[in-house]
């Protein structure tokens, strides 16, 4: 273990272009681009440097879905109704705050998850087991597509043999390497990012998952084998076409693809501000092992959070109605 | 057995056989800052050092691996440091003003410009909730990238925070250029993916106050958990930021 600093274990990786006497870093030198075009580096390539975000409802759900009452439900009056379900106490005291917003979704072709049938039922249970189930909730890294896709901007650093990939969620990072690079020694949650480029679009193949990651807050997932051909295209200055292929022979029984757009953050002083979920997840992940427990209690294997509403005064709800 | 450990050589308490004085009266106030280091107290998480929780990382950071990929206007560092609690730093190279001072962040908030063939950077913004020996949201860093050669980059940074040290100081090392095919390491921190040690722990400590509670063991509050074992942890609490791995 490395437990004091030691001079000569201290080693960097440096990546970057052309090494020259008098240059310091080499950078890929974008130039400016014209109107409606892509931004280019020297080389020619598209330069997706800059902070991105999708803006869309692919995290809740990548299919089309109507919109619900709530992250949580449960059924309302009409049991036999889905459409009737009221939100459910993991969310009831946020009010219209935690619903879903409905969508068109984002997968290609018929809008079907080609499922195996015991991968279905999988899917199906966990999204009745959400909480409990959905990585993200515990702040696990987030994996691959389903980085690209969650309601924060993300950074890209280009230069001409490794693209960074800087999110904001748990810090997350990935490197796409132009050049040839072999994967680690052990599967990964980011997954193994290999690119080239095909004209105008960075092609990615991506291996190497642990198996770990899901794609969504719907409980639709993937397993080890998972393989991925991302392809970022430009359709503007200011935005991406992201297409990813995804194929795993032992989750579903043919490759599938989503699409959706990218968008260049355009605010002048935009930039990623740290989302430190670690010690945003620790409540929910180890509140119950806390000697004077805080907001939640177990009884049993049963979780327990008692919502208190206090009303402030002249807040009460016809009150708020009259003023 | 236990007299040929470094443990005894150091007389360190846990080498006197159990034997302990009564517990502290502090022992269940409040610290006076937020805690980043071990205590001789388990109640929650935050009793437990930022190293088991897996939030151990710190700027500046003399240890690991860096992949540095830049692009016009940032460059872009991971920081493979740590055990699995790497992190990912973006280096804005731009004129632009300091984030606002009601925003705080883990590793600061960081400008670069160039001076020649320099990258200089300029950190404000640090977090009160982590220490950097003692240094909280007054930190200060300036790191100047040098590159050398081919295969050298010169890093120092000036350190500087009037409330903890009497004068800014220097800290430089050389960072050597690494074969990506010979280090085909992880650069992925997931430590957090894999604490079961932090619950496992507290959940130890219930079982304890159980047990002492139908009078089957001791009681805990009389119990070291905080001694300093060699390097694998017991930072101290006013000046570290928990286990000894960076």
């Amino acid at each position: 273990m490395a437990n004091r600093i030691n001079g000569s274990m201290i080693a960097i990786v440096i990546l970057s272009a052309a090494v020259g006497a008098g240059i310091a870093m080499a950078v890929v030198r974008s130039t400016t681009a014209p109107a409606s075009g892509p931004a280019r580096t020297s080389d020619g390539k598209p330069n997706f440097s800059g902070i991105w975000q999708a803006n869309n409802e692919a995290h809740w759900d990548l299919q089309a879905h109507e919109a619900r009452a709530g992250a949580v439900t449960q059924s309302g009056v009409y049991p036999a109704y889905d459409f009737a379900s009221v939100p459910a106490a993991p969310v009831l005291a946020l009010g219209a705050a935690a619903g879903v917003p409905g969508s068109l979704g984002v997968v290609g072709d018929d809008g079907e998850i080609p499922y195996k049938p015991e991968a279905a039922a999988m899917k199906k249970e966990n999204r009745a087991n959400w909480i409990d189930r959905d990585p993200e909730l515990k702040c696990y890294l987030p994996g691959i597509p389903r980085a690209m896709y969650m309601p924060y901007p993300f950074r890209i650093d280009q230069s001409t043999n490794k693209i960074q990939m800087a999110f904001t969620f748990a810090n997350a990072a990935r490197t796409i390497h132009l050049d040839k690079a072999e994967g680690p020694p052990d599967d990964t949650y980011m997954g193994h990012s290999v690119g080239h480029w095909e004209g105008d679009s960075l092609v990615v193949d991506v291996t190497g998952f642990n198996g770990k990651n899901w794609f969504d807050r719907a409980g639709n997932f993937h397993s080890a084998s998972l393989h991925l051909v991302e392809r970022f295209t430009p359709i503007s200055a200011n935005a991406i076409r992201y297409e990813v292929t995804i194929e795993d022979p032992e989750v579903f029984t043919r490759p599938w693809r989503i699409t959706m757009p990218l968008y260049r953050r355009l605010e002048p002083n935009i930039q990623l501000i740290e989302y430190p979920c670690i010690e945003f997840a620790e409540e929910f992940l180890y509140g119950h092992v806390r000697k004077n427990q805080l907001v939640k209690r177990w009884e049993g294997e049963t979780m327990i959070i008692d919502i208190t509403r206090k009303v402030p005064p002249g807040d009460r709800f016809f009150e708020w109605y009259r003023k | 057995m236990l007299e040929a450990t470094e443990t005894c050589k150091n007389k360190e308490p846990a080498c006197s056989g159990g034997k302990y004085g009564p517990p502290s009266p502090k022992r269940a106030e409040m610290p006076p800052f937020y805690n980043t280091g071990r205590i001789n107290r388990n109640d929650g998480p935050e009793d437990r050092s930022m190293t088991e929780r897996c939030m151990g990382a710190l700027l500046p950071d003399f240890g690991g691996y860096r992949r540095i990929v830049q692009s016009p206007g940032s460059v872009s560092i991971f920081y493979d440091t740590g055990q699995g609690q790497g992190w990912q730093r973006v280096i804005p190279v731009t004129a632009s003003p300091h984030l606002p001072p009601s925003i705080r962040e883990r590793f600061g908030d960081s400008r670069g410009r160039w001076e020649g063939n320099t990258l200089v950077v300029d950190v404000t913004n640090f977090s009160p909730k982590f220490s950097y020996r003692g240094a909280r949201e007054k930190l200060h860093l300036v790191e100047r990238w040098t590159r050398l050669d081919a295969t050298a980059i010169e890093y120092s940074v000036t350190i500087d925070d009037t409330t903890t040290w009497i004068r800014p100081w220097t800290v430089k090392q050389e960072l050597i250029r690494q074969d990506e095919q010979a280090n085909r390491i992880y650069y992925e921190p997931r430590c957090h993916e894999g604490n079961f040690g932090l619950p496992t722990m507290l959940l130890g400590a219930r079982a304890e106050e159980r047990a002492f509670a139908r009078g089957a063991g001791p009681d805990p509050a009389t119990k070291d958990t905080a001694t300093d074992f060699g390097n694998e942890g017991g930072a101290d609490v006013l000046t570290g930021n928990g286990g000894g791995i960076f």
